[in-house]
């Protein structure tokens, strides 16, 4: 209750404080590069290039220290390339002292970066936009009950920004042909999913077929041919091993290893008692994993039952297992993934085990069929199983047992799409359910009579051309969805001056920035009512968006994006070396930013807490990877860790770590630029090009301090580096997947190796000292106004969908200003943007 | 032009859209003792785009060693055979690039990603567009534009392809060879009654969009309107495309050359893949335009290398050099097979697809995070340049005039290219 009046008066406050008529974009004023630097240009550039002499057709003694147009930006931009570059001044010249040019080139290089953003500043302005990938997903799923894959839909972005900005999201002819092809395709699924009456099941006893697989692998591979190469071995060999079944003796000698190699792991399986009445998920390559496969999709090439197709549609999974008592901690987890024609095992999702041979537990998740998608889904025991074969003793045998699998279905039918006729005018009824269909999908908007009469002629082409009165409607819906009102997130704006948003178009503002959806009933009828708008109204619908499961897709969206958690795709974890990081581990570890994120949020707690905490929000399988003991199932849950404790806060996350490296060694510088763009608010230029590389260094067996302390020696490369590398440095007791560690080893083939205690200390550039690990994170969460503003500046991005330009600070100072008085809650900020006019304004 | 659409006649929105679409030029009517066999044949154009630079030191000749007598270095040693047919050019850049990590967003365009005031990023149009605008008109596809899906890792920057259109935006590609290959040859068993049909039932989908575009414009400002220009020029697009359908009703597509791929191909063989595919495309005469950015990070996957691409092109000595090194020499053997088929193909004139084709082959990075000197391997007679030299021009000539040359030698009615200020006479 507290929380909500202070927010109310906050969002007065801040009403009060701006008017629509301030809202008009101020004129940007130019960027100047500093006097102080003038010297040095007039020292070192200007007696070569000048008004009489003009070398290379330079000249810069008219170059103006402003720079407000591109033109000025371009001619800065070059000559901070040839100083990258180290081609001025000429080697036969005198050089820069290093100290001057490197605090030059990092003024230089961050100036221009201010500049490029205000010549590109565009105003405020909101463009259009058409619906990303994940919208466009969501979109149909709350349409239709249906789900899209991402990689039926045109690809965003191409500019690098968040996904939601406009200006990055392109529509080409190839593109609608895609929308009207997948609309096709859901739209048929739909009414095939509608069609089924009553749903169907199948139950699987999984020792069925897999005895009989193992059992005939056993005998009739295994065991025939081992036969065959004894029979050959112990015959006079007047004979080739061809008279005996095998082509030659080089297969005589493979058949018996093979069989001495793998028979026991057979063996073994087909003896265990617990085999009789269920079936184990091996290590080895005798039982590794369980399918359960939708008609007409068959287990393996075992399975010869004739089953008649499902139809596309959400079905239930069920299996029930346990886990063998001998089974340890860290393998009681089972990993679900799809499989098709051409992969085997997409992981979806990992499940701890608690249930026992004794008690059993069941788990059950929902699956999406579609007519393109894959129908089978495998089980198996959490691992890397590159590694199976380095496996020793009691580690070889199975923990995992399956007593059974089941899928039902179809669940969740939504009948509603294709309206039955009612009544003798089938027209009536077609119109009726064309126009019903086309407001839903222009989220509140109703259509125009001339095209739903187009439409209307569309269905009747259909019903001529022989269809029933239900499908002949899919051919017109797929049009609505490929039309620009369903496509676009439109508001019409004819006039310069900005004009606020009318009910309608904020409630589609606020549902896409947090569910990344179509707005609801409840926001659609506030809309209608037109008291979305009131301040009181608008900070509970807020409340309540937040609160809902669906705002898990802002989370996700605008997180992953913020942080660049992409990162984690770019490379596979070494596993050799970075045992147990299998695939689940690093799907928990990112999980773990997102539902400490969402946690933050929903709590009503402080962004601060990113930065430095006393609990973190972890699973089973992390807790486990952590050493954080008492934690088990499969849910994220916070859980308190002591002061001494390096968890607690981003820099304490296994994916944060894991991203400043590349999945064998880590960077500091990675992590050092990350913290400075992320956590600090001062993001390095970006890398510039044709600056010499260093490679004096390369056969010398240095420590990763003496490695990285090299990019310093040149002052090209020390005018970012000096800044970015201590802090990588205060991270290294985290190694490349975010283990603690206290030592570092660095290996060279042919050369040799070298182990070091790792020394953490160093000094933020121009600012304070750090011991260890520990006193850097408290110096960086002793500094929550840069991280706070670093966000609200992405969060702007992301829910405006435009680019942050520099006429936006004044709305950041505000928001900045007035969430520090709330100690940084993150539920105050997203209020904070919801009620800043801007929010309203087109 | 812009107000066209709102009048809601479907061919009056089409008037000014600048299409020509000419008549199906058909290779099955020709045989080699058709006197039409004479007729001088088609140009083709092929670019190959692979994000990441090269190894500086096993890549380029020694600027010294220019001429036709030049040591090729290891880094092209498998493209030894065909010496004579491709000529290595070095001192080429583009002066207005700046993004150390983008070696395909500007690589045919040489464009000023700042030069729109107001924008952050703005492109110009592409080389193979510029290309398919003139002699792309004749075939079933204007151009074909093939793309690996994992760009983002692989160095190409910003885009959807190689290509930009005509006002700078980002043309979506073929994202993998399965779709190409359907797209290219996959079987129509309906009746041509039948396929008319569905030619016009598309046909009434997007007139009944129109109407739609038309509310949604109504009340725009500028930049939304702009926005669902996109959009209008799409239907447009459509639309030609439809047009040129019909025109190809007749014709049935090319019979496929071989049987269809399985899905999920990436790494090595998906570029060989994909070198297959264009090779028939342009036998077939289905397009006479083909692009192609390559992926980097399933290539170095597939050929069991671990480090990471971006890692490989900040190479020193020992794993990432020989890491980058590898890759080269793959990729350059994959280069010297599409040369190899493009020689193979006959044409009906007797003369072979190579005698016709412009090929070229390269990145906007150098190595590392160098933009200067633009690899750049030109091949194929198509063009009409002179083969089998390494040429060296003056440090900072544009890319853009081996650009407009090869415009030029194709017979595209071109004065200047992006940042072009006129041809390499060296070349020609």
């Amino acid at each position: 209750m507290f929380f909500k009046k202070t927010i109310c008066l906050f969002l007065i406050q801040i009403l009060c404080m701006i008017t629509i008529s301030q809202l008009i974009a101020n004129e940007i004023d130019s960027v100047k590069i500093d006097d102080r630097h003038q010297k040095l240009l007039t020292d070192n550039c200007i007696s070569c290039h000048n008004d009489k002499k003009q070398k290379g057709g330079v000249r810069l003694d008219d170059l103006s220290l402003k720079i407000s147009t591109v033109k000025d930006a371009d001619r800065w931009q070059k000559i901070l390339n040839v100083l990258n570059a180290g081609d001025m001044p000429p080697e036969d010249k005198p050089q820069l002292n290093p100290q001057i040019k490197a605090d030059f080139l990092e003024h230089l290089a961050t100036t221009l970066v201010h500049s490029r953003q205000k010549l590109s500043d565009s105003g405020n302005a909101v463009t259009m936009r058409r619906l990303n990938r994940r919208e466009y997903i969501n979109t149909i799923e709350s349409l239709l009950g249906i789900h899209v894959d991402e990689d039926e839909l045109p690809a965003d972005g191409g500019t690098g920004s968040f996904d939601t900005v406009g200006a990055s999201l392109f529509m080409s002819g190839d593109q609608i042909e895609q929308y009207l092809n997948v609309a096709q395709r859901v739209l048929n699924d739909a009414y095939l999913t509608s069609q089924i009456k009553s749903p169907m099941s199948e139950h699987r006893e999984v020792e069925e077929l897999t005895n009989r697989v193992v059992n005939s692998t056993y005998t009739g591979y295994f065991v025939g041919n081992y036969d065959k190469a004894n029979a050959w071995r112990s015959s006079d060999r007047s004979k080739p091993p061809k008279a005996f079944g095998l082509v030659d003796e080089a297969a005589v000698n493979f058949h018996i290893l093979d069989f001495n190699t793998h028979s026991p792991n057979y063996i073994r399986y087909l003896d265990d008692p617990n085999t009789k009445t269920g079936s184990l998920l091996t290590v080895t390559n005798v039982n590794p994993v369980e399918v359960i496969a939708l008609p007409p999709d068959k287990i393996s090439g075992w399975d010869s039952r004739k089953r008649d197709p499902v139809p596309p549609g959400k079905y239930r999974i069920r299996i029930r297992l346990g886990a063998l008592p001998a089974a340890a901690p860290e393998r009681r987890f089972l990993e679900i993934g799809s499989r098709s024609s051409t992969v085997d095992f997409a992981l979806m999702r990992t499940v701890q085990i608690t249930g026992t041979l004794e008690h059993p537990q069941e788990i059950d998740f929902p699956v999406t069929i579609s007519s393109v998608g894959s129908r089978s889904f495998a089980i198996r025991e959490k691992r890397d199983p590159k590694l199976d074969g380095h496996r020793m003793g009691a580690d070889k045998e199975a923990a995992i047992w399956v007593d059974w699998m089941k899928w039902e279905g179809p669940i969740d039918v939504n009948h509603s799409v294709f309206p039955e006729v009612s009544g003798q005018d089938e027209i009536a009824t077609a119109r009726k359910a064309l126009v019903g269909f086309a407001t839903k999908a222009f989220r509140g908007l109703a259509p125009e009579s001339d095209f739903t009469e187009r439409l209307l002629k569309l269905y009747q082409q259909r019903r001529a051309a022989g269809d029933d009165h239900q499908k002949a409607l899919i051919a017109p819906f797929a049009v609505i969805l490929a039309s620009p009102s369903f496509l676009y997130l439109a508001e019409p704006s004819t006039g310069k001056t900005p004009r606020l948003l009318n009910d309608r178009e904020l409630a589609v503002r606020l549902s896409y920035m947090l569910w990344s959806a179509p707005p609801d009933e409840q926001l659609l009828d506030l809309a209608r009512q037109g008291t979305l708008h009131e301040p009181t109204v608008l900070a509970s619908e807020v409340d309540r968006l937040i609160d809902d499961p669906r705002s898990q897709a802002f989370v996700n969206g605008f997180v992953s994006q913020w942080l660049g958690l992409a990162r984690l795709d770019f490379f596979q974890v070494n596993t050799k070396v970075h045992k147990g990081y299998d695939l689940s581990t690093k799907a928990a570890a990112r999980q773990e930013v997102l539902a400490t994120f969402a946690w933050i949020l929903r709590e009503k707690r402080s962004l601060s807490e990113l930065l430095s905490s006393d609990t973190v929000v972890v699973n089973g399988l992390l807790a486990e990877f952590y050493g954080i003991p008492g934690v088990v199932g499969d849910s994220f849950r916070p859980v308190r860790v002591s002061s001494d404790s390096p968890r607690g806060g981003l820099l304490g996350m296994s994916a944060i770590m894991t991203m400043g490296g590349n999945g064998d060694h880590t960077s500091p510088v990675e992590r050092g630029a990350w913290v400075l763009r992320k956590l600090l608010n001062d993001p390095p230029p970006p890398a510039p090009p044709n600056v010499p590389q260093i490679s004096r260094l390369d056969s010398k067996i240095m420590t990763t301090r003496e490695r990285v302390l090299a990019h310093q020696e040149q002052p090209q490369c020390n005018s970012c580096h000096r800044k970015i590398d201590p802090i990588g440095f205060g991270l290294e007791n985290f190694d490349a997947v975010g283990r603690w560690r206290l030592q570092d080893t660095y290996e060279k083939a042919g050369i040799g190796s070298k182990t070091w205690t790792i020394d953490p200390s160093g000094a933020l550039f121009r600012g304070e000292a750090f011991k260890d690990f520990h006193q850097l994170r408290r110096l960086i969460a002793a500094k929550p106004e840069p991280f706070s503003r670093g966000m609200i500046k992405a969060l702007i991005e992301y829910g405006l969908g435009r680019p942050y330009g520099f006429t936006d600070e004044d709305m950041t100072a505000q928001m900045v200003d007035a969430s520090s008085k709330e100690g940084y809650r993150l539920r105050t900020i997203i209020h904070l943007l919801v009620a800043h006019p801007q929010f309203r304004r087109k | 032009m812009k107000q066209s659409y709102r009048q809601m006649d479907r061919r009056l929105f089409l008037r000014g859209a600048g299409s020509l679409i000419a008549l199906p030029f058909l290779p099955s009517l020709l045989s080699a003792a058709d006197p039409a066999a004479t007729l001088p044949r088609p140009k083709r154009f092929i670019a190959l785009g692979f994000g990441w630079g090269v190894t500086n030191e096993t890549w380029y000749p020694a600027v010294t060693d220019t001429g036709a007598a030049y040591a090729l270095p290891s880094g092209l040693a498998p493209l030894a055979r065909h010496r004579q047919d491709f000529t290595l050019l070095q001192g080429l850049h583009h002066q207005h690039s700046n993004e150390a990590h983008w070696g395909s967003t500007f690589w045919l365009t040489g464009a000023n990603r700042y030069s729109v005031p107001g924008s952050s990023f703005s492109n110009s149009i592409s080389l193979d567009q510029v290309i398919a605008n003139d002699i792309g008109q004749k075939t079933r596809f204007p151009s074909l534009r093939f793309n690996s899906p994992d760009t983002e890792a692989s160095g190409h920057g910003l885009g959807l392809s190689l290509s930009w259109d005509a006002r700078g935006k980002p043309l979506a590609g073929l994202n993998s060879p399965l779709l190409a290959y359907h797209r290219l040859f996959s079987d129509e068993n309906t009746s041509l009654a039948e396929r008319q049909a569905q030619i016009e039932a598309q046909r009434s989908v997007l007139d009944t969009v129109l109407v739609d575009a038309r509310r949604v414009g109504r009340d725009l400002n500028h930049e939304d309107k702009q926005k669902l220009d996109e959009y209008l020029q799409g239907v447009r697009d459509i639309e030609n495309r439809l047009k040129r359908d019909s025109l190809w009703l007749n014709v049935a597509k090319a019979p496929p050359p071989f049987a269809a791929p399985k899905a999920g191909i990436v790494g090595k063989n998906e570029i060989e893949l994909t070198y297959k595919l264009i090779v028939a495309a342009l036998q077939t005469d289905s397009t006479r335009v083909v692009t192609y950015r390559q992926s980097v990070q399933e290539l170095l996957i597939s050929l069991g290398i671990s480090v990471l691409p971006h890692d490989m092109s900040h190479y020193n000595p020992g794993e990432r050099m020989e890491a980058s090194q590898r890759r080269d020499i793959a990729q350059s053997e994959l280069l010297a097979g599409l040369i190899d088929q493009l020689k193979a193909v006959r044409e009906p004139d007797g003369t072979s697809l190579f005698d016709h084709t412009c090929l070229i082959y390269g990145s906007n990075i150098r190595t590392i995070h160098y933009l200067d000197n633009c690899p750049t391997l030109i091949a194929g007679r198509g063009a009409g340049i002179k083969l089998g030299q390494h040429l060296v021009e003056a440090k900072g000539t544009p890319l853009c005039n081996a650009w407009l040359t090869l415009l030029q030698g194709l017979g595209v009615p071109a004065k200047s290219h992006g940042d072009s200020t006129g041809i390499l006479t060296s070349l020609t």
